[in-house]
């Protein structure tokens, strides 16, 4: 079964390096597929079955990374890459639960939490570091319970 | 001379008619001339000066928009707005502090810290609620101080 190439081969080429064994990659085809055949994209898997060396079509190609963003992380599709996106953090977390990848120790326990935007003000070009604001807003809900048990022992 | 007049129809285009006052324009007037003259504008300030008109071409206008924008915030030119910019703010807390328009211009004490962003992700916008890293790394300052306080309160013997 060529399942077993395409998915290697697509997330081999996502992540940039070899780590798919053929036991995994096969585990995640018989998912994929089964997604699939959900989405009704039966020339696909016609397609990828007869793939033999996993370099897939462009056309099926699309359809087949979304049904493994869907696998792997829940989304419809494989997002394109956008600030404060946290795709990639949930593809990584993905494939190191599931035994697909070792995680060097780069990846943390928790969504990163802050990214750049780039920014243009008629003449410069500037990025500016920001924080999710529902973040911001814990911290907020925080410091107001701190000062108020300080404020009740002062009392 | 027709400088306070420019400056007048301009500031009336940005802050809006009947809060800019003839007197207001004459005095930025000065101040604007002097910047122009600093940045040896002189053949703008004397096309403005000779100008029969109110409203400014497009030439002259932009000079003398960035130097009305030096002289009250201190920036060297208008910028373009763009997501969490600060500079609407400075620009009306300084017309407010001159008495070019009413205070209730400024909604709150400080610039709204948070923005939002729109990105695509291929297939749909996405549209995210921020605010810059340094405010939350200060409300980190703040929490870790506070839990010290809260510490020291309920160690025994201080209860």
């Amino acid at each position: 079964m060529s399942g077993l190439a395409v998915t290697r081969h697509l997330l081999n080429i996502t992540l940039q390096e070899q780590f798919m064994s053929d036991a995994h990659s096969l585990e995640l085809w018989k998912e994929v597929r089964s997604c699939l055949v959900r989405r009704e994209a039966f020339n696909v898997i016609d397609a990828v079955e007869v793939c033999a060396d996993g370099n897939l079509a462009h056309k099926f190609r699309d359809i087949v990374t979304d049904a493994i963003a869907h696998c792997l992380v829940g989304t419809d599709y494989w997002p394109a890459p956008y600030p404060g996106s946290t795709f990639e953090y949930d593809l990584l977390k993905a494939l190191f639960t599931r035994g697909y990848m070792v995680s060097d120790g780069t990846i943390g326990e928790c969504y990163p939490r802050r990214f750049k935007i780039d920014c243009f003000d008629g003449r410069k070009h500037f990025k500016q570091e920001v924080v999710p604001a529902s973040r911001y807003d814990l911290l907020e809900a925080e410091v107001i319970e701190l000062r108020r048990r300080l404020a009740e022992r002062d009392a | 001379m027709s400088g306070p007049t420019s400056i007048h129809h301009l500031m009336e285009s940005i802050l809006g008619r009947n809060c800019f006052t003839e007197d207001h324009a004459a005095a930025l007037w000065v101040e604007v001339r002097a910047r122009l003259v600093d940045m040896e504008a002189t053949d703008t300030v004397e096309e403005v000066e000779a100008f029969e008109g109110r409203r400014l071409d497009t030439h002259p206008r932009d000079i003398v928009t960035n130097a009305i924008c030096f002289v009250l915030t201190g920036k060297e030119y208008w910028p373009n707005d763009y997501p969490g910019s600060p500079f609407v703010y400075k620009f009306l807390k300084e017309c407010i502090s001159r008495g070019y328009v009413a205070a209730d211009r400024i909604k709150g004490d400080c610039p709204s810290m948070r923005f939002v962003i729109n990105s695509f992700d291929g297939v749909e916008t996405i549209r995210q609620e921020v605010v810059p890293a340094s405010l939350y790394d200060q409300a980190q300052v703040e929490i870790a101080e506070l839990r010290l306080q809260v510490a020291a309160l309920t160690k025994p013997g201080k209860v």
